[in-house]
């Protein structure tokens, strides 16, 4: 019986790998020779374009016996359960409301301008996207069935799932996603089409359920382009885009999702009511969702203590330090890939020799700043930007760069520098930053490298100081993305439009081209590895530590869903029981 | 009389077009140009020039200037570029909630002070008089920020007998918002109690000692009334112009508690337009803001004018 059923496992398996292409074969290769944890095939594969019932039967195949997925239609509400599971639900008597505190957006909510996490948050709960980027990275699949590139990887194609429609019974089609894509182009989203080849006249709707991207060049993670990752790509209908103009949106907040929008006050406040006629399952989720924007978070912090709010969805530690010992609070967090960088000037003296970065860099005792700032909610940075939950991090790079004082002051001296150096550090008003410059010149000066603090607000730090940086060091925050193409990119290409060390290497430039192209993971990992390493050894930046995504909810109150990015769900959320 | 207010209408409106020239330049003086601030300092350079095209920002300032401000004297006082509606909406919406909170604090801090200030008058020189004035006194100096906190901490998160986040939830009543305004109220009527009572102390004291007073006092008439009829009258009217002149603050002034407490009043409102160099909001907002001043003030000569006819007569 067991070797009956073994041999039908295998040969599902070669009918999938017949139907599958190279690269998908070699994800199957991985898994088999033991390369790849169950997870890490999950999301390579998914990326890649396998389904999640194909990769069940794979797991299955090859020895996994927890097989069996499920995913629902709505976006993130599950990721990756064992078969029956579901958003868990408690029997209200009356309609429940959930309400939440945000922070108020910067900009109205307009696809093509939100720029900050309050408006995304805001805008991804009518609006959905192709695909939903959650915590752990893994793309689900939303309005987007599935998805796989063409043999090289500068050809994509999506399908969309049939049922889909947006809230006046439309049905989603291909035509709006390409009507999406040309939307947004020249927004705030502009350079993500750089850093993923998008070429906005070559997206094509082949048929309703089916668009074509013609990349300018091979990119493996086109799909986080299309994710809630990208946020201004939610894809809104084709006659909403005819006739946009800005404010256009905030008229009727059109979207394919759970959530329709009641009320809109801006700054204030909003107020969502459950989409009875949504296309995808959304029987557990809540009635009504009332959000209040704020603008302190001390303000938000107050209304929680008293009853006011059943979640805030995003916290800083300095905010959710008075309920971290509070019973009624229940203070989350997840790891996110956002970090602080503390950039040098590479292209004068002194900081142009890396003997010099490298002695600042060692001077920094990071498990304590993360103690001291984040309160313990932040993971130790080693100087690169390629997080250690993405899936092409190489864990046996570089080992990770610890205080050391002597070396440090050995590598000054041998720099020539024994005497000291004096130096600006500007930074900008934002969580804890300005106290890490305090922090980052008290330890240097330990050394001999006296560092001058000036903060700025962000408006006059970006436009005056960031790109500008003169034998200074400054210090800029990135947030969170799916793909560490974004930090590898603009900030650190000898002609990178982010580049503010200034830092000119032919050599990262030749290794970015073959990271951005590579198809398999493999390969990704192993250029990764050479990127970690001219990284640590060159430290055109300090990446000191990656700041963790905190959250807060009443403890009656669970079903939070929240990314790096800044979404958050509350579809599958339930007060009291 | 209505030479008088024509005069002063005449004079305000010369003041708001001075205000007008001087807010304009001021929002020039904010750094960043706007499309670079509404998009973020990671966006193409591009897209930021196709957006200050589009929003007219790249046009000369005298033409920005003039536009903006013949559109502002028929009504129409522009577009928000971060909230995405008219100005008008905005600071209409803003208007009514700074009225509110305003109201309340004005409701609760004028009477008090009234009859603080007749009673430190009144018990000249004891103990009491000194437990009010120098208690005002000390009460104004205390930033609105630390009072605030303390109120917060106190009444909304330890004893939680009154919400510390002024903002009602959607579709509150009208006696459910009071109790939202009561706790960001208080700081205000303290910075307001103690310049009040001592404008009226400090009118009353010298009704008391003036002939008239005496005169009453000798007619025989009861201390009471004389107090009621001709001391209070007189000792008011300095009272009046100086409340009449904290208007304008209630209304444009309490950015800090307006903050603190979340609630969206016209203070708040130029704060967040100010933080996101939002132009066209914030210079209409401080000309209503400045309007409103002129406003007041030209009630609080009006009501001095009216009830002191010496002023009128001059």
């Amino acid at each position: 019986m067991d070797r009956a059923r073994r041999r039908a496992q295998m040969e599902r398996l070669d009918s999938i790998r017949r139907r599958s292409n190279p690269v998908q074969n070699h994800v199957i290769d991985e898994l088999q020779y033991g390369k790849l944890t169950r997870r890490e095939f999950l999301r390579k594969g998914s990326l890649l374009g396998l389904s999640f019932p194909v990769m069940g039967v794979i797991l299955a195949a090859c020895g996994d016996d927890t097989a069996g997925t499920t995913t629902t239609g709505v976006a993130g509400a599950t990721t990756t359960t064992v078969a029956g599971g579901g958003p868990s639900t408690t029997m209200a008597a009356g309609p429940v409301t959930v309400r939440t505190a945000l922070p108020a957006a910067a900009v109205g909510i307009d696809p093509v301008l939100i720029n900050d996490e309050g408006g995304l948050a805001v805008f991804g709960q009518a609006a959905e996207y192709l695909i939903f980027s959650d915590a752990e990275l893994n793309p689900v699949p939303v309005l987007a069935d599935s998805w796989e590139p063409s043999g090289d990887g500068d050809v994509w194609t999506f399908h969309l799932n049939p049922n889909a429609t947006f809230h006046d019974g439309s049905p989603v089609t291909a035509e709006d996603v390409v009507a999406t894509v040309q939307g947004i182009a020249e927004g705030n989203a502009a350079s993500a089409y750089e850093t993923f080849g998008v070429d906005p006249g070559a997206v094509v709707a082949v048929d309703p359920q089916t668009v074509e991207f013609t990349l300018t060049q091979p990119n493996g993670a086109l799909p986080f382009f299309m994710s809630s990752d990208n946020y201004n790509a939610a894809i809104l209908p084709a006659s909403f885009w005819a006739e946009y103009a800005e404010g256009s949106y905030e008229q009727s907040f059109i979207g394919s999702g759970p959530w329709i929008n009641e009320s809109f006050e801006p700054g204030v406040s909003a107020v969502y009511v459950k989409n009875e006629d949504y296309w995808g399952d959304n029987s557990g989720q809540p009635d009504r969702m009332e959000i209040t924007f704020f603008a302190d978070e001390a303000a938000a912090v107050t209304g929680f203590q008293e009853g006011r709010f059943d979640t805030i969805p995003h916290i800083s530690y300095s905010g959710a330090t008075p309920l971290l010992n509070n019973p009624d609070a229940n203070v989350t967090s997840i790891s996110t890939a956002q970090h602080r960088q503390i950039y040098f000037d590479t292209s004068a003296p002194p900081f142009d020799d890396p003997r010099v970065r490298q002695a600042v860099a060692l001077t920094l005792d990071r498990p304590s700043l993360i103690d001291g700032l984040l309160g313990g909610f932040g993971v130790v940075g080693n100087d690169h930007p390629i997080w250690e939950n993405y899936p092409m991090y190489n864990a046996d790079a570089v080992a990770q760069r610890e205080a050391d004082l002597a070396t440090a002051q050995q590598l000054l001296d041998a720099a020539g520098y024994g005497d000291g150096i004096e130096a600006p550090l500007d930074t900008l008003v934002f969580f804890e930053v300005e106290d890490l410059a305090q922090l980052v010149a008290g330890s240097a000066a330990q050394i001999g490298v006296n560092l001058t603090v000036g903060v700025y607000d962000s408006g006059t730090y970006y436009n005056d100081y960031w790109l500008a940086a003169a034998s200074s060091m400054g210090i800029v925050n990135y947030g969170h993305r799916g793909v560490p193409n974004v930090y590898l990119g603009a900030p650190l290409l000898s002609e990178g439009t982010w580049n503010a060390s200034h830092w000119v290497n032919e050599d990262y430039d030749a290794l970015f081209d073959q990271f951005a192209t590579a198809g398999d993971l493999d390969t990704q990992r192993e250029i990764a590895g050479q990127i970690q390493t001219l990284l640590s050894e060159e430290v055109p930046f300090i990446v000191p530590y990656y700041v963790d995504h905190i959250s807060v909810s009443s403890a009656n109150f669970s079903g939070l869903e929240v990314t790096g990015m800044g979404h958050y769900n509350v579809v599958g959320a339930s007060i009291g029981g | 009389m209505t030479r008088f207010v024509l005069r002063r209408i005449g004079l305000a409106l010369i003041t708001l077009v001075l205000l007008s020239v001087l807010v304009f330049i001021g929002t020039q003086l904010l750094p960043g140009d706007v499309g670079r601030r509404i998009l973020g300092p990671f966006a193409t350079q591009e897209a930021v020039d196709v957006l200050n095209a589009r929003l007219g920002t790249d046009r000369p300032l005298l033409v920005q200037y003039w536009d903006w401000i013949t559109s502002a004297v028929t009504g129409d006082l522009g577009f928000s570029i971060s909230f995405s509606r008219p100005v008008t909406e905005l600071l209409g919406r803003a208007l009514v909630n700074s009225l509110k909170l305003g109201a309340l604090a004005f409701v609760i801090v004028v009477p008090l002070s009234l009859l603080g200030g007749i009673v430190a008058a009144l018990k000249r020189g004891t103990f009491i008089d000194r437990i009010i004035t120098v208690g005002g006194l000390s009460a104004t100096v205390i930033p609105e920020f630390v009072s605030g906190i303390v109120l917060i901490v106190v009444f909304a998160v330890f004893l939680g007998w009154l919400p510390g986040f002024a903002t009602a939830p959607p579709g509150s009543g009208f006696f459910t918002q009071l109790r939202h305004l009561i706790l960001p109220a208080i700081p205000l009527v303290l910075v307001l109690f103690g310049y009040i009572a001592r404008i009226t102390r400090a009118g009353v004291i010298e009704a008391l000692d003036a002939d008239y007073t005496r005169t009453a006092i000798l007619k025989g008439l009861p201390r009471s009334t004389v107090i009621r009829r001709d001391v209070l009258r007189n000792a008011l009217l300095p009272t009046i112009a100086v409340i009449a002149s904290q208007v304008g603050y209630l209304i444009g002034g309490l950015v800090v508690v307006e903050v603190l407490f979340g609630y969206q009043g016209v203070g708040k409102l130029l704060f967040d337009a100010a933080r996101n160099a939002d132009f066209p909001l914030l210079a209409s907002g401080v000309l209503v803001v400045g309007a409103s001043f002129q406003v007041s003030m030209l009630l609080a000569d009006v009501a001095y004018s009216w009830l002191n006819p010496r002023i009128r007569i001059s």
